[in-house]
């Protein structure tokens, strides 16, 4: 089996379409608020959404800074772009999880129970994919509605187990946690049991995917500090390009309505100090004004 | 078709052995966004002035693709590798003239 696969190589029947995300604006010192919509739009990729959004901003409503209600017209669209963007995700999560229990058999300074690890995060993922696969019937919507993006497997390529976990488990898995919490407040409001418990059920196997982030990216390090300073710069990076333009704030902090906000409780659970936290908070871009 | 297919294998191959797949071709205009967006360092500015992709740093992720704004990062396996930049050779595969020429349809790889 081929080692270091490409994204060009992942498997997809011809129900999904691909849709490119240049995001360079995101890993820049300084963005403008129009170069942040304009790749969001990217993000979601749902011209019916964006359209919908554009609207409901034109009057006043909600827009791409501030979370749509259940009580927003767009709503509906929402939801189901929310859930196919988490089903995709769930999708690169497992094709990540089960390159790094492949790509890396043959590192002898790799303890077994790193791979055991990668392998308990496969189990788990393939079960997500077959949740939000469930939730998406749920919600009306089809595998394929939407266009699929690569951005997140993309930081998951690394040819270092550390810097892997940090990309897969660390930053994918942690900004899943995220949007999980985004959508668990959204069923909650909208009184839709099925959404907010069934995210809720699979946060809980995220919050151990995460864990084995902080805890590998660690471990695999302990004793290289060159090493130890790549794998931070590596962190920087991704958590910049995962700071969705610099407009995240966290639920105990003051952007608690603004564009998915950090999952702190969630994050904590998974090891995260508070250091770390106001780390990823931080880790934007500069908006200009 | 064969000889393409065959050589797509090749060039595989050999890049998983080195690590890079892409390379930039001729028609670069050295705007940096391919610096800036590659998550793994692969991608700087040689002393020659042009920009490279590092083979053992670059593990083909894709990521530098689709913000190139002249679209001149390909894959090895592209026919338009044939372009590839003096400044990139040495950075990429060790029989890179095998493959491009297998490539142009002259030599057996």
């Amino acid at each position: 089996m081929k080692r270091f696969i490409t994204t060009d190589d992942l498997a997809r029947d011809d129900r999904f379409e691909r849709t490119p995300v240049p995001l360079d604006f995101l890993m820049a010192e300084e963005v403008t608020v129009e170069q942040v919509e304009e790749t969001m739009k990217m993000l979601l990729g749902n011209k019916e959404m964006i359209d919908a959004m554009a609207e409901s901003q034109a009057a006043g409503g909600a827009n791409l800074f501030k979370r749509v209600a259940p009580t927003d017209a767009e709503a509906p669209m929402f939801i189901k772009t929310q859930m196919h963007g988490i089903f995709m995700g769930e999708m690169q999560a497992l094709e990540a999880a089960g390159r790094s229990c492949w790509d890396f058999t043959d590192d002898d300074q790799l303890p077994w129970k790193f791979q055991l690890d990668m392998a308990r995060q496969c189990w788990d993922e393939t079960r997500h994919v077959e949740t939000y696969s469930a939730l998406l019937q749920h919600v009306d919507a089809e595998i394929g509605q939407f266009p699929e993006n690569l951005f997140l497997f993309e930081f998951g390529c690394s040819a270092d187990p550390a810097e892997r976990v940090v990309g897969v488990n660390r930053c994918l898995e942690g900004l899943a946690l995220d949007v999980f919490e985004d959508t668990i407040r959204f069923g909650k409001k909208a009184e839709d049991e099925v959404i907010w418990r069934s995210v809720d059920y699979v946060a809980a196997d995220e919050v151990t995917h995460v864990r084995f982030g902080q805890v590998w990216s660690k471990a695999l390090t302990e004793n290289d500090p060159e090493r130890r300073q790549k794998v931070v710069n590596f962190q920087r990076k991704v958590d910049r390009a995962f700071s969705l333009g610099g407009l995240r704030g966290s639920y105990d902090g003051a952007n608690v309505e603004g564009f998915l906000p950090i999952a702190a409780e969630f994050r904590k659970l998974a090891g995260f100090t508070d250091a770390d936290i106001a780390e990823v908070a931080g880790a934007g871009p500069k908006i200009k004004k | 078709m064969i000889r393409s297919v065959y050589c797509w294998h090749m060039a595989r191959t050999f890049s998983r052995r080195h690590g890079a797949p892409y390379v930039i071709i001729d028609g670069c205009i050295e705007c940096g966004i391919c610096e800036r967006v590659c998550p793994y360092d692969a991608i700087f500015m040689s002393d020659d002035l042009e920009y490279v992709v590092e083979g053992d740093k670059c593990p083909g992720c894709h990521r530098c693709l689709d913000p190139c704004p002249v679209d001149v990062i390909i894959p090895m396996s592209d026919p338009r590798a044939i372009k590839i930049r003096d400044s990139n050779k040495p950075y990429v595969l060790e029989n890179w003239q095998e493959i491009i020429a297998a490539q142009k349809g002259g030599a057996k790889v």
